[in-house]
Order: structure tokens, then sequence, then C-alpha cells
């Protein structure tokens, strides 16, 4: 498998604050990778970074470009959508359909027509009579008929309603991904987006905390709902985390033998979120 | 190329004043024509002649050529207007709202952005400017000459091809001329467009105008003020219709017509250094916006 993106020491800071403090990771083709981190974390810098949006320190190479240098080569075969689905008030909508079809040499005009089409948005519309999600639909359906390597979405379904989000990941999966398309996203809304997910990328104050595919998280960490006699047995487990719910006590462990766990109480997969904030406390203190 | 023609076509797109403006200027101008507002003033008379009917026929011609030609100025310092703006927003508005993070995941590179945006400033403008003095000059024929033929004098002479295209001849080297002389200002106000974080005409203005206050309370010299006004205005200096200095034309108007010459100091103006000094300055200003553009992400 190619690797796609390259980082090595990648680093990058605003006056005394850190964003990226030596950032070492590698994304390869044919996955969908999810870059998750809380607010202020750093993912917006690496992923600017990745776009060639912004100047860095280290090494760091997708499709083998510099993407500061490179970035008009580079975006023939990547495509973003940034945080929020901005497009120009000012235009209509054929217009910019015309502007993209003559300026980017992967657009392919008919399927993004094909899924105008499913949505409310129409040709002759200026952007700014467009709803929010309406905006969002036409913005995912330019970037979707591009025939890219690696598209990078950043927060894609903020100010989109429930059915539309599950619509989209659906459509990205069954009708845009495959072996050849690498897509990286970030968002908030992590339970969305966890079962597509094939790698997970967690980042926690300009540092990676976790870079593993999401079938090693599974083998690696359980979450048990522990019963009540085995509590002191299995705190000294070293569970990386634990929470009381629904008259149980769930830990998080990781790396403990499955057997072992199961005399403990009932073993499940950590979802991601848990997982999340178990890394991230682990490593802060 | 097909790629920056559609650059150039979007910034025409949003910038709808590059055709707005003319357009108003020219429906101006009907309007002033149909109300009959318009007093041929200058045709009419000279000395109190009536000189298009009295006068020679050089006579005639020329000051139909000075007419259009003034016409054409009229337009051209619409238009100015149009590209001072243009080129003060067209950066920023490409930043405002985060819309950049869309321009730019498009494969296009920040210099053939900037460029087409140059481009409209420096050569679609004054191709529209062009065009709508064009126009205004029909306009001012059509009207024209009707209303000489309501008075009795045969107004056939506003349509003769040496007075209007006399007329747009001198717009036209007026106008490359001013294409080259206020391309640095047109670089400078897109520089200031791509950096500035908010309110880019206050950003562009106030630093040069601060130079000037200061030079002139601190020092108490002007020279930064001389430079910034013999930038702005030291092209209607060329305007000054020249007469060849002949001692005869004193007093006598209508000699003092047939010696004027409208584009005599253009020789003269292109052997000057300061002009392609400028040119070479407006190439590095830009070269500046290009570099601002592409770490330059967001408006605050």
């Amino acid at each position: 498998m190619s690797e796609l993106i390259v980082a090595r020491g990648l680093r990058k800071s605003f006056g005394s604050t850190q964003a990226l403090s030596g950032v070492d990771f590698r994304v390869e083709s044919g996955r969908i990778v999810g870059l998750i981190g809380p607010n202020g974390a750093g993912k917006t810098t690496a992923l600017k970074a990745m776009l060639g949006l912004t100047r860095f320190e280290g090494e760091l190479s997708v499709l083998g470009l510099n993407p500061y240098l490179q970035r008009h080569r580079l975006m023939q075969d990547v495509c973003f959508i940034a945080d929020v689905a901005v497009l120009p008030r000012w235009i209509r909508v054929s217009q910019l359909i015309d502007f993209v079809a003559a300026t980017h040499p992967r657009f392919r005009r008919e399927v993004c027509e094909q899924f105008l089409s499913r949505s409310d948005v129409r040709k002759g519309s200026r952007v700014r009579e467009l709803s929010k999600g309406m905006v969002t639909q036409l913005h995912l359906a330019l970037v979707m008929a591009i025939d890219a390597k690696l598209l990078v979405l950043d927060e894609p379904t903020l100010g989109l309603d429930i059915l539309m989000r599950k619509q989209f990941y659906e459509t990205l999966l069954n009708e845009y991904f495959d072996e050849q398309r690498t897509i990286l996203v970030t968002t908030h809304q992590v339970e969305e987006v966890e079962h597509i997910l094939t790698d997970l990328l967690f980042i926690d104050r300009g540092r990676i905390v976790l870079d593993a595919a999401m079938d090693e998280v599974q083998e690696q960490y359980a979450q048990v709902a522990v019963r009540p006699e085995h509590l002191a047995a299995a705190r000294t487990r070293q569970p990386i985390a634990e929470r009381q719910g629904l008259g149980r006590t769930h830990m998080l462990f990781r790396g403990v033998d499955r057997a072992e766990l199961e005399r403990l109480g009932e073993v499940g997969v950590p979802s991601v979120a848990d997982l999340f904030v178990a890394v991230i406390q682990g490593a802060r203190t | 190329m097909n790629r920056f023609l559609w650059l150039v076509r979007r910034e025409v797109w949003e910038h709808k004043a590059i055709w707005v403006a003319p357009a108003i200027v020219i429906g101006c101008l009907v309007l002033l024509m149909l109300t009959g507002n318009v007093h041929l003033g200058p045709i009419g008379t000279v000395n109190g002649h009536a000189v298009l009917g009295e006068a020679t026929d050089e006579i005639k011609l020329k000051l139909l050529v000075i007419v259009y030609a003034g016409l054409a100025l009229v337009v051209f310092m619409v238009m100015g207007i149009v590209a001072f703006f243009y080129a003060l927003d067209a950066l920023y508005a490409d930043r405002r709202d985060r819309l950049v993070l869309f321009w730019k995941s498009l494969p296009l590179s920040d210099a053939e952005t900037v460029l087409s945006k140059f481009a409209v400033a420096i050569v679609v403008i004054p191709l529209v400017a062009l065009a709508a003095s064009l126009v205004a000059q029909l306009v001012i024929a059509a009207g024209g000459s009707a209303r000489l033929a309501l008075e009795g004098i045969g107004g056939a002479v506003m349509w003769r091809p040496e007075a209007l295209f006399g007329g747009f001849a001198v717009a036209f080297l007026w106008c490359v001329t001013a294409m080259l002389w206020y391309a640095p200002v047109v670089g400078y106000l897109m520089l200031a467009s791509a950096w500035a974080p908010r309110g880019p005409f206050l950003w562009a203005v106030l630093p040069p105008v601060g130079l000037w206050v200061g030079e002139r309370f601190v020092v108490g010299s002007e020279h930064v003020g001389d430079f910034i006004t013999g930038r702005l205005f030291g092209l209607y200096g060329l305007l000054g219709a020249r007469s060849d200095g002949s001692p005869g034309a004193e007093g006598d108007e209508m000699a003092k017509i047939s010696q004027v010459d409208l584009v005599g100091g253009l020789r003269e103006f292109y052997a000057s250094p300061e002009l392609w000094l400028g040119v070479v300055a407006a190439a590095l200003l830009l070269a500046g916006a290009m570099w601002v553009r592409r770490y330059r992400d967001e408006t605050s």
C-alpha cells in the first residue's frame, strides 16, 4: 500500500504557542482516517499544513508534493471542505459549476448534477438565496464530483440536520469511497463516523496521542462492565479509564487478556468517544 | 490560458460595478441629451462666434476631437474610481468569510489568481472604459447633431470620421498611458488588499497619508506628499492641452484651438524614467501580493 501522507517532525507555532510540536504520522491510501482531537489540539493546523494553506517546519509530503509550495498542483488530486461550508454568496449555482468544471481537470459535471438533482438546490439560484443546509449539499456535490485521490473533510456536516448527515455519510461510503481513494475526516460528532473509519489518529496539545488502525484498536482495547464484586480485582489490572453508569462501573483496559477480562464482567468494544476521553486524559496526566 | 479567462470572468461576475458604472454614465448622458440640458458650450460658440456654423472645417474638427476626448476623460475618471475600489477589494473579498478556503481547494495557483485580478484592474476595466467612451461619443454625436440641425446649422460635421476617430485615438493613447502610469498604484492597492486584516481602505490609505503628514510636521519637507500627488495626479499635466508656443496665439481663441496638441506631451512622458520605474514597482508589488496571498487565509 502506498503512503499518501508522510509527516516527520511536523511543527508549527504561533508566537509562543506550539500548535504542532514535532508530529509524526503516515496515512496510507485506501483508508478512511478520523483525525480527532479537542478544540485547540492542533487538528486544524495539521489539516491546513496538509492542504498547503499554512507554512510549517519539519517534513511533510502529500502525494509526494510539498503542500505549501505546490498547492495548486496538489489540488488536482486532493479536494477538501473546510469546517464551514462557505461558498461565494454572489455566485449562481450554474456559474459555480461552470467555473469549477473549467478550472478543475478532474471535475465530473454529470456526477455533480446527479447529486444536485437529489437535493433542493436549483441551478438558477444564487448561493445567498440558499439555506445553510443547501449550501452544504451544493458544496458536497461539487467536491464529490471531483475524482480525487485524497478527500479531506473538516467538520463536513456542521449545520446539517440528522437526516442529511446520515445521508451524507452513506453517500460518501457507498458512492464515493473505493480502494483508490483516501478520506481524512475531522468531526466532533465522533459517533457518526466511527463505523466508517478504518484508522484513528488522536491529537492533543500538538501531539499525536494515538495512531492505530480500527482493528488494532478493537484487539487492544476493551471495555468491561465490571460486576460490583470484582471491582477491586479489576482495578489491579490498571484500567485506563473508569466511569459509573447504570449501576455498573465501566472500565477501559488496554492490552489485557480477553479471557481474564471476561471473568470481571461483560466485555465490549469501546466507543471511539470513550476511547478518546480515556486516551486524552491518560496522555495529560 | 482558458483557465485564466475563467478567472477573469469570475471577477466580472462578482464585481458588477465594472459594467454597471459605465452603463450609469451613459444612461445619464442619454438622459441629459433627451432633456436638452446639454449646452453645446464651446462647441457652439467661441468669442461669440457660433463656431460650428462659421469656423473653418479645421477648427470645427479640432474642437470636436477635444470634446470627444474630454468626454472620454470623464468616463476614464469614473472607471478610475471603479478600478481603485476594485483593486482594493479584490484580494480582501477573496478572503472574507473564510471564502479563500474554497478558492484554494481548486487547483489554481496564487500567482494566476493575483494576476487575473490585476488583469481586470489594468486591462478589463480600461477596455470597458474605452468601449464606454466610444458609446458616449456616439450619444453626443447623435444628440449634438440633432440639436444643431434644429438650430439650422448643419450637424453632419459631428459624424465626420476625423472627429470621431480623432477623439477615440486620443482617448486610446491616454488610456494606455494611464494603464502604465497607474500600474504601481493598482499593485500597491492589491498588496494592501491581500494583507489587510480588515478594512483594506484604511490599511491602504493611512500609511502613505501618515508618512506625508509626519514628514511635514517633523521634518518640514514634502517629499512624500510630492511623490504621492505626483503619482496620482502627475498624468493630468499631460492633458494641459499644449500649444506649440508660437506668440501669435495670444488672444486669438481660434488660433489657440488650432494649436492645441492633445498628445504632444506623451513622447516626453514615455521617455521619462518615472513611468518605467513605476512599471517595475508594479511588478514587485504584485509579487508581494502573490506572496502574501499564499499564507494569508482569513480576515479577522
